[in-house]
């Protein structure tokens, strides 16, 4: 399988009022046509801003100070900002922790989600109606009538979830980014987005970078597994071999903070 | 929506009688007799004389029958006679309102035409010199008395530069007019008087929608828009935009008394004939009846003013309007 995404000697740093913090630190990463990537790692070891960077979303105080992004031959850290534009929820689409926050409260269901269809292709009203109902039915949304009109406040967080999987999809992405998509919802829920992920993937076949810190969902969906650590990627291996044989210590450590709890 | 209305008139039912009975206690614990007024100045009135005045005005009965009388004037719209010219007091407020309410009405339109998007130029242009200079230029303006605003604004505008009338609301001319030079006539006198209300809202508006949009840009459904791959453009004015603009609905509604306030002090240096100006002379003679109709409007109209942010904090806020499933 060839490579979809490389990033090579990512540096990333927040330039603060009064310090300068590398919350990314030279990582290097690469993501297969096809496959399921998942970054794992703990809180702050700069996993979310890896992700954010790959498409230039990070907040003001953010600069990518060195590195590149390759995407089939483009490099992203260098394109301006109307051609990144063209490439955001077109070819690189985004899910995120907390949908219920990640979606806008003042417009509907209907609107948020007509806005991804209608966006980078220029399709009229009727077809993009049509397309979002099968959108959300594509993501099992049984009234797809009624929650295009609903707010999301009016809905669950796993319905939020759902709607914006089936907003990030819309485009047919080539590579789906999805930073902690299950971490407000509870466990069953999780399991039903998982599943529902997978799912997706094998239909439409788009590459998964998945962000979690939880290992037993990286043991359960990833293909590979990278560790983070401190702005670093300090193992990058396949799924069987990084749990048989970590060979990082942090990777180790990980790994038997999760099995002291027994959800490994 | 319907209901929600319905039931926020209805509320408003006691607070209105509660607002009567306390402006009305107010009045009274006031020191100086009402009628004070017609017999203060004439040496040769007898005591009896003044029992009749009193007795005349109801004044001679107890406190709570006094106040179920007014009530009941009260809720046909009659507040009574004024103690300094003896006309009728809903006679005198309503020959005054326009005036008012003109000035007051184009200058909350003023405010917001131009606050709120100067605060939006400020918040996309956060910690520049621009947005610096800004904010120190609306601290002053928030700062600077009217009254004192109001004087230098007439010195420069009417003394130096003679491009304004110094005060009054129409020229002595007026009635002969056309249509078109009236209506010039009015703006002439007008601007001052406006532009000097206006200032001190614009500067407090124009940094609450700051901070809303600077609040709104940083919100997680920011992220969202910029990931589908919208232009900046989209993202600000779609995305952000109606989220910072939502508690500002609501200032509209809440500035509505304020301005009425500030109308005390601009229309008596403008020389307007308006209701500040109709309330500062009713304060000045104790004329009773035409103080406390005036508490009550404008205790109606606060009351109105929150409710209109309330239905259109409602209208603009799906979150208000429909409940959680």
């Amino acid at each position: 399988m060839g490579n979809l995404l490389e990033i090579r000697n990512l540096k990333v740093n927040f330039n603060l009022d009064d310090q300068v913090i590398t919350a990314v630190d030279g990582v290097d990463l690469d993501v297969r046509e096809g496959e399921v990537l998942v970054l794992a790692g703990e809180s702050g070891s700069g996993k979310t801003v890896t992700a954010l960077s790959i498409t230039r979303l990070l907040p003001r105080t953010a600069e990518i100070v060195s590195g590149s992004v390759m995407l089939r031959g483009k490099d992203l850290a260098r394109l301006s900002e109307d051609s990144l534009a063209a490439i955001r929820g077109k070819e690189i689409a985004y899910i995120f922790q907390e949908p219920s926050s990640f979606l806008n409260p003042v417009y509907t269901i209907g609107n948020q989600l007509l806005e991804a269809i209608t966006l980078h292709h220029g399709k009229d009203k009727e077809e993009a109606l049509k397309e979002a109902r099968e959108l959300l039915a594509l993501v099992k949304i049984r009234e797809p009538e009624r929650v295009l009109l609903d707010y999301p406040h009016q809905l669950s967080g796993g319905m939020n979830q759902r709607v914006f999987l089936a907003m990030a999809l819309a485009c047919r992405p080539k590579l789906l980014i999805a930073d902690e998509p299950t971490t407000s919802l509870d466990v069953t829920v999780e399991a039903q987005i998982l599943q529902l992920l997978m799912e997706l993937k094998m239909r439409l076949g788009f590459s998964l970078l998945f962000i979690t810190h939880n290992l037993s969902i990286a043991r359960r969906i990833a293909d590979r597994v990278s560790v983070m650590y401190k702005g670093e990627v300090v193992e990058e291996a396949l799924t069987e071999d990084i749990f048989k044989a970590p060979k990082h210590s942090h990777t180790r450590e990980l790994i038997r903070a999760y099995e002291k709890i027994g959800r490994l | 929506m319907l209901t929600y209305i319905v039931r926020r008139l209805l509320g408003i039912i006691p607070m209105l009688l509660g607002i009567t009975v306390l402006s009305f206690l107010v009045i009274k614990l006031a020191p100086g007799k009402p009628v004070m007024l017609q017999y203060s100045l004439n040496p040769k009135i007898s005591l009896e004389e003044i029992r009749r005045l009193e007795k005349l005005e109801g004044f001679d009965k107890p406190l709570h029958i006094q106040y179920l009388n007014w009530l009941k004037n009260l809720s046909r719209f009659n507040f009574g006679r004024s103690f300094s010219d003896g006309r009728p007091v809903t006679e005198k407020i309503i020959e005054r309102l326009p005036v008012t309410l003109a000035i007051n009405i184009l200058s909350l339109l003023f405010i917001f035409a131009i606050a709120l998007p100067w605060g939006i130029k400020c918040a996309l242009k956060e910690g520049t010199f621009f947005d610096n200079a800004s904010a120190l230029t609306m601290f002053l303006l928030f700062a600077a008395p009217t009254f004192w605003l109001a004087l230098l604004l007439m010195q420069l505008f009417c003394i130096n530069l003679g491009l304004l009338p110094i005060s009054g609301i129409a020229s002595l001319d007026f009635e002969y007019f056309p249509w078109w030079k009236k209506l010039w006539d009015l703006g002439r006198h007008m601007f001052l008087p406006v532009l000097v209300s206006s200032l001190g809202g614009f500067a407090g508006v124009s940094r609450y929608m700051r901070s809303n949009m600077i609040e709104a840009m940083n919100q997680p459904y920011i992220y969202t828009a910029r990931a589908k791959g919208l232009s900046e453009a989209t993202v600000i004015y779609k995305h952000a935009l109606r989220n910072a603009v939502l508690p500002i609905v609501t200032i509209i509604g809440l500035s509505i008394p304020g301005l009425l306030g500030g109308s005390i002090i601009f229309e008596s240096i403008f020389a307007i004939p308006g209701i500040g100006r109709l309330f500062y002379e009713a304060a000045t003679m104790r004329d009773l009846n035409l103080i406390m109709a005036e508490v009550v409007l404008v205790a109606i109209l606060t009351m109105l003013g929150n409710l209109i942010a309330d239905i259109a904090y409602a209208y603009v806020d799906p979150r208000i309007r429909y409940g959680k499933r």
